[in-house]
Formats: C-alpha cells, structure tokens, sequence
C-alpha cells in the first residue's frame, strides 16, 4: 500500500474513532492531526502545530465572526421577535397560507441581521409558533417551515459560516457575504410559493385570519421594522459599496443592534451581560475548531494527501457537475452526523483542490456548500434548526424532521437550480468592486 | 477545594475572554471614528490579537459550560457502564492533546520571546505577549479538563454533559 493512501486511511479510522465515541469535535481534529503528523510527515509534530495554531488563531478576517455572533445573540434577545411579527403579518395575510408566510419572511429578514440559523429559527419561532398555534394554523407546516427557513441564517448575509469559508478557503467573505443574497431571495420564493401551493391544495388546513385592514393601519404596524431594515441596509450596503470591511460592519451592527434593543426597551444590563458571554462561549467553540482544523489541514497537506486527491479527481476524468453530484451526497452523509462548519473544516483541506483541479469558482462553491450545510441543519439525528424547535415545541426530533422534509427537498431543489444557472451566484459579486 | 478553584479561574478567565470579544468592537469602531475624523489608526492586528485571547482565554470556561460541540449519538445510547467507559476515553484523549499542545504553545511562546520577535504590523509589539494568552488559556483548559476528568472518575456527571443543553451553534 502507498504511503499516501495508508495515511488516508489512517486518518479516516481516527477520525471516525474520535468523532463517534464523542471527543470534542475540534479537539479530535487535533488528534488526527497529531496521529498523521507523527507516521506519516518527516517532522516532529510539536513545534509545527503550535506554529500553525497560533497563526489560525489571530487571523484578521477572522474577527468578523465572534461580532457577528454577538449582534445575533443582542438581537435575539431584544424584543425582535414580536416586532417581526406585527410587522409582517398585515402585508402577508391576503396570501394563499395566511400568517405561515411570517415563518419565512420574517427569517429572511432576521437572516439579513443575524449569521447563525439557530438565532434566527428561534428569533422567529419565539412568537410565531405560539400565535400561529393560537389562531389553528397546521402544526405540521408550521414547525416544517420555521425549521426550513431557519436555514436563511446561513445563506442570507451577514453569515458566520460564509466567514468560516472565507478564511479557510482564502477568499473575500464580502464577495461571498453578496454573492448569498440572490440565492436567499430565491429560496424565499421557493418556500413560501410552496407554502401558497400547499394551503391551495387543502384548504381545510389553513388557519384563521386577522381582520382585514386599511392600508394606513399596515403602514403603521410596520413601522416597527424600520429600525431592523435600517440595519439591513447600513450592513449590506456599507459590504457591498466597498465602504465597510465586514468586521467593520459587524462593529456597526452591535451599535446598531444595541441602539435597536434601547428603542424596545430590553437593553439591561443582564442581557447586555448575557448576551456577550452567550457570544463568548460560540465564538470560542467556532473559533478553536479553526484553529485545531488548520492543523489538521497542515498535517495532511504534509502527508501530500490532497494533491494526490486532486490528482485522483483529474485522472477520473469526472466533470464539475460530477464531482458537485458526489460532494453533496458526502455532504449529506456527513451532515447527519456533524454540524456544519465542523464538515467544512473538516473536508477543506481535501475537497478545495479537488474543486480547483475541475475548475469550480470558489466564491460559487461556498455558496453551494453553504446551501448543503443548510440541508445539514434540517437532517436528522443531529441538525441544530430541530434541536431548537424541539426545545421550543417539545415535539420529538423525528416528527420535526417529517414536517422538515418537503423543505430539504426545496433546498437540493435550489441546488440543481444554481447548478443549471450559476449567475444567480456569480451575477452581483461580478457587478461588485474588484 | 482545589476543584473550586479550577471553576473560579475558569469563570474568571471566561469574563476576560468577553471583555476581549468586546474590545474587538470597540478596538473596530475606535478605527472608523477616527477615520472618519481624518486621524487613521490601525486597529486590525491588535483585533486579532484580542480575537486569540478571547478565544483561548473562553476554552476552560465553554469547556465547563457545555459549550464544545462533540458528537454524542453513541455515548447517549449505550448502557451506563460502557457510558462512564466512554466518557473516561474521552478525558484521556483531550487531558493528553490539551496536555501536549499546552506544552508546545508555552515552549513556542517562550522561544518568541528569547528571540525578542516583534509583531509584523505598525503597533510592534514583542509576540510573546499576545501568544502568551493563548499558552495561559491552554494551560486552564488543562486544568478544567482533568477537573472534569476526576468528576468522571469517581462516578459522577461531569459539568461539560449537564450543561450541553443549551449549546446552539
């Protein structure tokens, strides 16, 4: 047996090993590096990872995320959800599906404020499940769709694990950050175009309405949401116009997200407080998994694995749709058992040179991968979006995931689509400053 | 005793790890201010330097909170004695990687510092300062790591699994 497929092999069984018998995630990254650094590279391990996890663990690019999570974790707690709620609900009731519609528009709204799919599934759900409940709307659909669309968390910027991208694929989170916005948008259409088709087909299903109102009685109970646009558009726009870095707009964001939460009156100091240690305690989980994944990464680039990958992948002769065909299938296998920016540093080192032998943009394949992480999310046994709904419904994580999957299917559904037509991605970063 | 104050140092370096995070944004809105005033100041390598010590400083006390995501589809189905079994595994495994990575980051941060390096950007700072939080930060996820390892030992639940409930991503 070569060296190269025995380290692979090797480094397969130990992750496996580690993984399963539930060694935390990004310390079992370290080991499997440590295991295919000490047989397999010509050098003594210590030195070179302490090097390596020191230089992952300062990167500047890297900043943007924990801001990111804290904004979210101010915004969750800041009385949003009740505002999402009487904001949307006038515009969106003279739908077919009624007040489902608040599900997923109301989570692209947060997702345009919040990077995490978690925060948002749960921003959203926090009042629409008991108000939808209360008005006899198909429980089924509704936890289906919040889950679903608490997926926008991921796509829609600003994204935490677009960032996480960004710095292990070394490539501009703004451009990626603008590239996720005509995909989000889609996927709006997609769900709550389902949701209309569903509610068509049994109408025996659909929940009561609110009175009708005027025109100025919509106008003024969305007033609430000016503030949440306002900061949609200070971040996305300040990102796209080249003016703000998106740590910059991160910094803004809190500012914002702060200012927000005084005109709602739940700035305290306990939720100030909160908020920042709940950040704390992400940030430093996502963060530290980076830092040991780039070990991981040195080592196995030392055992020469992912050009001999890369090389594997040209020989085959296999076409770009092939290898996207194959990488979702591993994806989603993963994603059943993992979440998802540990599959992404997980399988960078090896996947990205594989991509780049078949000559996949890369600012297209984060959002790919990002749409497939989203899919992660919603699988069963491990997916964080029914973990949340569970704890918020009481459900089992079984029925969650039932009611989830005509939305896993709109998702891969979205994937042929940016398969079929990649300028739904590549069409605004092309527009954006170089 | 000794155990308490593992849990103080890990809670204590928890919050300077959140004062870190914070110091972020306001190291980040400092830059634009004063941008904006026509007085430029790089604030961007002291960010990441603040981003390591949030980070390594947050391991002990995420550790303790539940807040490491791990996969725990097997040890939750398993019979209590394979359970305890497991879960001893799995202290080894992280008391000798933390223990082996803390030696090697310490010994990197003191090579910095005898070698006297300065960091790369305009502040010039010696290395051995910022690198030294992140070898401090290892050093008390070591601690907190074999604290939880004799929770296990002896029978009882360890804070990292009582915890883990509220861990979103």
């Amino acid at each position: 047996m070569d060296p190269v497929a025995l380290a692979s092999l090797v480094l397969v069984l130990a992750l496996f090993i580690l993984l399963g018998t539930g060694v935390w995630i990004a310390l079992s990254l370290l080991t499997a590096g440590f295991i295919v650094f000490a047989f397999f590279a010509p050098l003594p391990p210590g030195s070179i990872m302490a090097s390596t996890i020191w230089d992952a663990s300062w990167n500047w690019a890297l900043t943007a995320l924990p801001l990111f999570v804290w904004m979210g974790e101010i915004l969750m707690r800041s009385g949003l959800s009740s505002s999402l709620f009487r904001g949307l609900s006038p515009w969106v009731a003279g739908l077919p599906g009624g007040l489902m519609h608040v599900n997923v528009i109301g989570c692209g709204v947060m997702a345009a404020v919040s990077g995490s799919s978690a925060v948002t599934c749960a921003t959203v759900g926090r009042m629409s499940i008991p108000e939808l409940t209360q008005r006899n709307y198909d429980s089924r659909m509704m936890v289906g769709s919040l889950a679903g669309a608490g997926t926008f968390g991921l796509l829609i910027p600003p994204s935490i694990i677009m960032i996480v991208y960004g710095v292990v694929a070394q490539q501009s989170v703004a451009r990626l950050f603008i590239a996720g916005v005509l995909p989000g948008l889609m996927l709006i259409l997609l769900f709550s175009g389902y949701i209309a088709l569903w509610s068509k087909r049994n109408p025996d299903r659909t929940g009561d309405l609110p009175q009708g109102q005027t025109l100025a009685e919509k106008v003024r109970a969305s007033r609430e949401l000016i503030p949440v646009v306002l900061l949609i558009v200070a971040i996305i726009g300040s990102i796209y116009g080249g003016i703000a870095t998106p740590t910059e707009a991160a910094s803004i964001g809190i500012l914002g997200a702060l200012i927000l939460a005084g005109v709602n009156r739940t700035l305290t100091r306990e939720m100030f407080v909160e908020s920042l240690l709940s950040a704390t305690r992400i940030s430093c989980m996502i963060s530290f998994i980076i830092a040991c994944a780039a070990c991981l990464s040195i080592a196995v680039g030392f055992a020469d694995i992912p050009r001999v990958a890369a090389g594997w992948v040209r020989d085959l002769n296999l076409s770009p749709t092939g290898l996207i065909l194959v990488l979702t299938l591993f994806f989603l296998i993963l994603g059943c058992f993992l979440e998802g920016i540990s599959i992404l540093v997980l399988s960078s080192s090896v996947v990205l040179p594989m991509i780049h032998a078949v000559g996949i943009d890369p600012i297209w394949f984060g959002i790919y991968a990002v749409i497939v992480i989203e899919c992660a999310q919603i699988t069963p046994p491990v997916g964080f979006n029914l973990i949340v709904l569970k704890s918020m419904t009481g459900r089992g994580v079984g029925e969650i995931a039932a009611a989830t999957f005509p939305f896993l299917l709109l998702l891969l559904f979205a994937i042929v689509l940016i398969v079929a037509f990649p300028q739904i991605v590549t069409f605004l970063p092309d527009l954006m400053f170089r | 005793m000794l155990r308490r104050a593992v849990h103080l140092l890990a809670n204590i370096c928890g919050y300077m790890a959140a004062g870190f995070l914070a110091a972020i944004a306001v190291a980040t809105l400092v830059q634009i201010a004063a941008r904006q005033l026509g007085q430029p100041i790089e604030t961007t390598e002291l960010s990441g330097f603040f981003l390591a010590a949030s980070t390594f400083l947050g391991l002990a006390y995420t550790l303790v909170n539940g807040g490491h995501v791990r996969v725990s589809l097997i040890t939750q189905f398993v019979p209590p004695t394979i359970h305890r079994a497991v879960e001893i595994w799995v202290c080894l495994v992280a008391v000798l990687i933390v223990g082996f990575m803390t030696w090697h980051v310490g010994h990197f941060a003191y090579e910095t510092y005898s070698f006297g390096e300065l960091s790369p950007g305009l502040l010039a700072i010696p290395m051995w300062i910022p690198q030294s939080t992140v070898a401090f930060g290892l050093v008390v996820l070591l601690l907190a790591v074999l604290e939880q390892a004799v929770m296990v030992l002896r029978g009882q639940e360890p804070d990292y699994a009582t915890n883990a409930d509220s861990v979103v991503e």
